[in-house]
């Protein structure tokens, strides 16, 4: 089944509005704000993965980064790091994983 | 969602209408039952290393394979964890990118959906020993009815077993065998053995083979997730610490 506007628009008002943003530095107010214009972009991006199955070349790219486990980290042991996701994989994964 | 329908009923992390507070109830009427008919019972709480950066995506992709996942969910999947490049944010300038080879990223939405298929993999083995009498689970109520050898809320695991050599051994084998199949690497020395109504001696000795520490009840089992921003909810620790009917 091919993926549907309601369920990527949906997905995407799920997310936070200014969790902190990947390499693409994209945060999901804008994508929000300028839904009517992006809408067409992100939907073909969407239609083309699931054709197939390819994912181009630094849309997957993440950063890594430390925070904090305790509230006065001292030490290298109270971090802990995560990967900050770009907005657009974000959107595929959260629709993959919806159907999970 | 499909989820629910290929992850045992032993696991209680991340699926809809399953919660925490199960696993903690379910491993305190296990130990409070033991207590009060005076059986015998051994506890193992499993320490993974690292767990959601070390498994191996081959695993993960031939565990898709025989939950019966198309060809192209699976295409989908490897793509998206496949093609992950990264680098590192230093103090806000960024490294070279480079590519992963295993593991699968904290933020990615879909790590805990593949981690519990990862987390699967556990199961059954687990399953299969109990079928064919390798590990002896621990019997609750008189009639011997319910079998309980393990219990799993993502990577924090539990297992129950009765007081035998044979189990430890198996236990020592089924998490070397894990860990060659997914690339979860156990750690045995942050990993706990508690004896219920069992000597003293006899943990002490049993520790000593599986390379573990020996723990006492009571003992905290899923606290760990009081880390970070959940620190708040205080009432999680008080609640999930085993407690002993002192």
């Amino acid at each position: 089944m091919p993926f549907s506007l309601d369920e990527v628009k949906d997905v995407v008002w799920d997310c936070k509005n200014f969790k902190c943003h990947g390499p693409d530095g994209i945060t999901f107010e804008f994508i929000k704000d300028f839904w009517d214009l992006l809408k067409d972009d992100v939907m073909r991006f969407l239609v083309k993965f699931h054709r197939n199955g390819k994912l181009t070349k630094g849309i997957n790219n993440t950063f890594i980064t430390l925070i904090h486990k305790v509230n006065n980290p001292q030490r290298l042991n109270d971090f802990r790091p995560i990967s900050l996701v770009g907005s657009l994989y974000k959107i595929l994964a959260d629709v993959l994983a919806n159907r999970l | 969602m499909v989820i629910g329908s290929v992850v045992s009923d032993t696991q209680l992390a991340f699926i809809k209408d399953r919660q925490i507070l199960n696993g903690i109830l379910a491993a305190n009427k296990v130990v409070d039952e033991a207590k009060k008919c005076k059986k015998e019972l051994i506890l193992f709480k499993v320490d993974f290393e690292k767990a959601y950066d070390s498994i191996d995506w081959n695993y993960l992709d031939e565990v898709m394979v025989k939950m019966g996942f198309p060809t192209l969910w699976r295409k989908w999947i490897k793509e998206c964890i496949g093609t992950a490049t990264t680098s590192v944010l230093v103090n806000g300038s960024l490294t070279d990118e480079f590519s992963l080879g295993r593991g699968l990223r904290q933020g990615d939405p879909l790590l805990p959906f593949l981690f519990l298929l990862a987390a699967e993999g556990f199961h059954v083995l687990m399953q299969s020993l109990s079928q064919n009498n390798l590990f002896t689970g621990y019997k609750v109520g008189r009639n011997d009815l319910v079998v309980v050898s393990h219990l799993q809320f993502a990577d924090d695991t539990l297992m129950w077993g009765e007081k035998l050599w044979t189990n430890i051994r198996a236990l020592r084998v089924v998490l070397i065998l894990f860990q060659d199949l997914s690339g979860l690497k156990v750690n045995f020395s942050k990993s706990l053995l508690v004896g219920v109504n069992v000597h003293g001696s006899w943990v002490a000795e049993a520790a000593m083979v599986l390379n573990c520490k020996v723990g006492y009840m009571p003992f905290l089992y899923l606290g760990g997730l009081g880390e970070g921003g959940r620190e708040a909810s205080g009432w999680w620790k008080d609640i999930s610490v085993l407690r002993s009917e002192e």
